[in-house]
């Protein structure tokens, strides 16, 4: 039996078992991670990194990283690394110890590749693993035959060259040997001679862990354990005592691992994770149907509300879930990776493309590299709005080099240098159209909205931001002073004739059903047509202020198509704030 | 064991035999081409090395073409017509259009050309005929540069970072090292380093966030300090040695930064305050004048002269109705004088350029100064000048001008001068080379340019700093901030820095 767990066969059922669990309960983490590598397929990317000791795990790394981009890739990459490493530490630890070879193998190969993302790391064990048995498998010192001199030197020879070999290809771990005293007590990275920064805290334990389990398969202690193990009833040759043990291994390392998954990696992370590749994936749909506290995490919200937005259905739907206030609209900026990552969007479909384009420096600053394709994309997109080619040019360069991303580079140059390419592009003529005037400095959030829906009347998302953030903030005498002044011509309305207003080119088939339920509640029935107010919503108005009537305020007594409406959040929300 | 043995052997052939090509391969000498067409144009290049000026030192100026599509080969021949009409060197372009020079050959080719102008003609070949192209000159200056650059690398403005560094560049070959790196010391910001007329042995920067302090690297051993010296002095941020490297003029500021919403600019840095004074190192106090701490004026940039008994800097009324204003915010050009001896200042503010009353022909009036640099021949000041605001990295306008400190006279360094940003400069211990940022490749990424100028104050074409691959900047999206000439490498190292941000300041 213990023949039988350590075999190949039974490393690669695992590995399917590993599989099947990451594909179900890891998938989104794989394609979040991709963003932190970046990898170019260009000679001069291959030679600066592999001409440095441990360039080539970097290398093998970020090569590998670049395919989580594909749902089905990460899991399968991780999956793969976990077998090699299983295999490698099962042939090291002389078919001995499930227990360990599958922990240390989840851990390494998996674990810290999903959580972690130090991929190098991982890669960096495995080479140390494969080098170690190859090593061995070609005769080690210790076992070498004494009796000629010659057989010192070529197995101290053997030995030199594969310690150079390791480190060339894999020397990503010994770089806190250099810089320990640094790591220990200045900093959880360190950079030194080496190529990369390491994860300092584990490689130099999983190191010690395979020597250990190098020089272990000659331990006598292993003999008597496979000694008593291989006592007791037998079936078909197989010893029962040793089958239950090795499953308990195996068993208590898989919930080991578990543990430790759960315990690093909180259910909200892993929520943000999802929304995050959504968001990036644009997969607006799911990203509404996700369930989530969007009225106690205003964070949630945001993302609720970029999907809106990006469909062009924020003033429309504005209450399509409970919204719990105008933060809900936009966090404030604190300096994480994960918000200026979403602010980056929200700029970008507000139409504010300096704050985009901020936004996306700032987040890409975070990225070990210094580059993340994501963000380069979005720092193109806003380089070409803003008329400035040559940057643009520049990040396009290092995205054409890309497997993943080169296609949506190739879509972007054609750009470059045709600014009436760009006019008559909907998607990047819109920024353009929104670039203010005069030079302005940004100012806060919402009023940088005001130039930019003054210099680009069909701006629809700085408009339905706009509209939203006064709407959830209560704020309705000043939502009724940008409805005039920003959605409908002629702007200050009180001073023309009783005509039919325009709407502005933004909301060219009238105003959106949030901001006209929002209306109604100021406006006189007279106006109604003015504004271009669809009856239904008057007699939705008046139902739902019947039943309140009705009802003396009890909002349980209010039927549940009124709850996606903004009476209903106003209601609501008055109600709260007087509690 | 006798067919391991072989096979070994047969493998060590193999290698022999291939490593032995590629080195033939690589040594075989390129020959000038026999030109069938003659070209007047000369093909554009990558950098724009054409018609520079460069010091015998300077590292191979490795270019390429920028279209080498268009060819199927490249060639590029040297020429000396003083020396005959023999091609000194004579080189293959690659597959990229890129003329990789070898440092040996190059700085054989240029080492007895000081003084001499060197015809730079590039061949093409388009199916089988060879193009001859106009040719480009190289003036070799009879003074060389200082050895070193250093520079911080880091992303092109904005608010965070992650890692960033102080590095040196030998200018004589491609090799770069750093000095400081914030990975070791909790990717903390640093800033603002300075040298001691130009030497590698005295300098300070700046530690901001974790281990924040100013750093002193003198004799060897690098010290911390606390820049907060005082309520009305809460930091140290730009400085200038003083020559005998006892003391350093600082400005302390209070800094803000807004984003444009629409402007080639992007960034636009403002101080709400700012005063300088001087540091004395060893006694570990400030020297303020009552002239450069007015509460109605800002005053930063301080520069020393070389003899140390002058002190420049840039002053600007106070505006209160910041950012809205931010354009009313302009710098004059001042000096006051200052004595070593005592550690006092004079009694009486001169303007050199005045935004206000200056009226000189050639330059803009009513313009804002900013980092005003003293030749360390005491001759010339040069100076970035825009049309408001002292943060001029950022503003596209910005140009460097010299004035003559013999007699006054201000010009623009028109020729070293681009259409985009000029900012950041520093002079050569000889005084003949001007090392300078500018954002002219793409108006994003300051990238450091060098400019000869002569001792009447005239400059020539500047040229970029040259890399081991010519596309190098085309894929570098780090920028090059404060690029300082040193006359040698400095030897302190960034776990030097690490170990003195471990001590308590």
């Amino acid at each position: 039996m213990l023949h039988f767990f350590s075999s190949s066969r039974f490393n690669l059922l695992l590995a399917l078992l590993v599989l099947l669990l990451l594909q179900l309960f890891c998938a989104y983490d794989f394609l979040y991670a991709e963003q932190f590598s970046f990898f170019r397929f260009s000679a001069d990317y291959a030679a600066s990194m592999l001409l440095h000791p441990g360039g080539a795990v970097e290398y093998a790394a970020q090569f590998l990283c670049q395919f989580y981009y594909y749902r089905w890739a990460g899991p399968f990459i991780a999956s793969l690394l976990f077998f090699l490493m299983a295999e490698g530490l099962s042939v090291l630890s002389h078919r001995r110890c499930p227990f360990f070879c599958v922990a240390a193998a989840l851990l390494v190969a998996v674990l810290e590749t999903v959580v972690h993302y130090p991929m190098a790391a991982t890669l960096s064990i495995l080479a140390a693993v494969w080098l170690t048995v190859v090593y061995l498998r070609m005769g080690s010192v210790l076992e070498s035959r004494l009796s000629a001199p010659w057989n010192h030197w070529q197995h101290f020879f053997r030995l030199i060259f594969y310690l150079i070999l390791y480190y060339w290809l894999a020397g990503y771990g010994w770089a806190p040997a250099k810089d320990a005293l640094h790591t220990w007590t200045l900093s959880r990275y360190a950079t030194s001679f080496l190529q990369v920064p390491a994860a300092a805290h584990l490689l130099p334990v999983c190191y010690v862990v395979v020597l250990l389990l190098a020089l272990g398969r000659r331990w006598s202690t292993s003999v008597l354990i496979d000694d008593w193990l291989t006592r007791g009833r037998r079936w078909r040759g197989v010893s029962l005592r040793s089958v239950v043990v090795d499953v308990a291994q195996i068993l208590l390392a898989f919930c080991l691992v578990a543990i430790y998954y759960v315990q690093t990696h909180p259910a909200d992370e892993c929520k943000l994770k999802r929304l995050d590749v959504m968001r990036w994936h644009e997969q607006w749909n799911r990203i509404l149907l996700e369930p989530l506290p969007t009225w106690e995490r205003p964070v949630y919200a945001c993302y609720k509300n970029l999907a809106l937005a990006s469909r062009g259905k924020l003033g429309e739907s504005l209450n399509l879930f409970p919204q719990g206030g105008p933060e809900g609209l936009w966090m404030p900026w604190r300096d994480t990776r994960q918000q200026a990552d979403l602010l980056a969007d929200i700029f970008w479909v507000q139409g504010n493309v300096a704050m985009a384009q901020k936004m996306a420096f700032n987040a890409m600053s975070f990225h070990p590299s210094g580059l993340c394709p994501r963000h380069l994309l979005r720092l193109a997109e806003t380089n070409l709005a803003m008329g400035n080619d040559a940057v643009a040019e520049k990040y396009l360069n290092l995205l054409d080099d890309t497997f993943v991303y080169a296609d949506q580079a190739r879509c972007l140059r054609k750009f470059v240098g045709h600014p009436e390419r760009l006019k008559a592009d909907a998607r990047l003529s819109m920024a353009h159209r929104c670039l203010t005037t005069d030079e302005l400095l940004t100012n806060d959030e919402l009023g940088d909205l005001r130039p930019i829906m003054a210099a680009n009347p069909a701006a629809r998302g700085a408009r339905d931001y706009y509209g939203a953030y006064l709407l959830l903030s209560g704020q309705l005498e000043e939502f009724r002073y940008f409805i005039d002044h920003y959605c409908i011509f002629p702007f200050n309305p009180a001073s023309s004739d009783a005509a039919p207003l325009r709407p502005a080119e933004a909301y060219a088939d009238g105003l959106p059903r949030s901001f006209q339920e929002a209306l109604v509640m100021m406006l006189d029935e007279a106006d109604d047509v003015r504004y271009g107010i669809n009856p239904e919503v008057r007699q939705d108005f008046s139902a739902f202020r019947q039943l309140l009537e009705d009802s003396g305020g009890n909002v349980s007594a209010i039927p549940e198509r009124f709850y996606s409406t903004y009476w209903f959040y106003s209601f609501t929300q008055s109600k709260a704030h007087r509690q | 064991m006798k067919m391991l043995r072989r096979t070994y052997f047969h493998l060590l052939i193999v290698v022999s035999l291939a490593v032995s090509g590629v080195f033939m391969a690589s040594c075989e000498q390129s020959k000038v081409p026999t030109a069938t067409n003659i070209s007047r144009t000369v093909p554009r290049i990558y950098p724009d090395y054409t018609h520079v000026t460069i010091p015998a030192n300077i590292a191979p100026l490795r270019f390429k073409l920028c279209r080498p599509e268009l060819y199927d080969a490249a060639v590029v021949a040297f020429y000396c017509r003083e020396l005959g009409d023999a091609p000194l060197m004579v080189e293959k372009a690659d597959g990229d259009g890129r003329f990789l020079f070898g440092k040996d050959d190059w700085h054989e080719m240029l080492s007895p050309l000081r003084g001499k102008q060197l015809e730079v003609v590039i061949f093409t070949r388009k199916r089988d005929a060879w193009t001859q192209h106009q040719p480009f000159t190289l003036d070799v200056a009879r003074e060389d540069i200082d050895s070193c650059l250093v520079y911080r690398l880091l992303p092109p403005g904005y608010e965070l970072w992650f890692e960033m560094g102080i590095y040196q560049r030998c200018l004589t070959d491609f090799t770069e090292t750093a000095i400081a790196q914030n990975t070791l010391t909790d990717h903390n910001c640093m800033n603002c380093h300075s040298f001691c007329m130009q030497s590698p042995d005295t300098m300070m920067l700046h530690m901001r966030a974790a281990h924040g302090g100013t750093y002193i690297l003198t004799n060897g051993k690098i010290k911390r300090v606390d820049g907060h010296l005082s309520n009305e002095i809460p930091q140290m941020v730009y400085p200038s040695w003083h020559p005998s490297g006892r003391f350093i003029a600082f400005s302390t500021n209070d800094t803000h930064q807004r984003f444009h919403m629409r402007s080639k600019n992007r960034i636009e840095v403002f101080d709400r305050k700012s005063s300088v004074f001087v540091y004395d190192v060893k006694n570990h106090r400030p020297l303020q004048s009552p002239l450069m701490s007015d509460s109605l004026c800002y005053s930063t940039f301080p520069t020393f002269s070389p003899d140390g008994r002058t002190l420049y800097f840039c002053a600007a009324q106070r505006v209160d109705s910041l950012p809205a204003d931010y354009r009313q915010v302009r710098y004059s050009l001042c000096s006051i004088s200052f004595d070593a001896v005592s550690g006092t200042f004079g009694h009486q503010v001169d303007t050199l350029y005045s935004t206000y009353t200056t009226r000189m022909a050639g330059v803009p009036q009513g313009h804002s100064v900013s980092f005003p640099r003293v030749s360390p021949d005491g001759r010339h000041l040069v100076f970035t000048l825009s049309r408001y605001g002292n943060f001029s990295i950022w503003h596209a306008d910005a140009d460097l001008y010299l004035l003559r400190l013999s007699d006054g006279s201000m010009a623009p360094l028109r020729a070293a001068n681009s259409a985009n940003v000029e900012s950041y400069h520093s002079w050569s211990h000889n005084s003949r080379w001007l090392a300078f940022s500018s954002r002219r490749d793409d108006g994003l990424h300051t990238r450091p340019y060098f400019t000869y100028i002569d001792t009447l104050g005239h400059c020539r074409k500047a040229f970029m700093l040259p890399q081991s691959d010519p596309s190098f900047y085309d894929v570098f999206t780090l920028s090059y901030n404060i690029p300082e000439l040193v006359r040698r490498p400095v030897k302190a190292t960034p776990h030097d820095f690490a170990n003195a941000a471990r001590q308590a300041p």
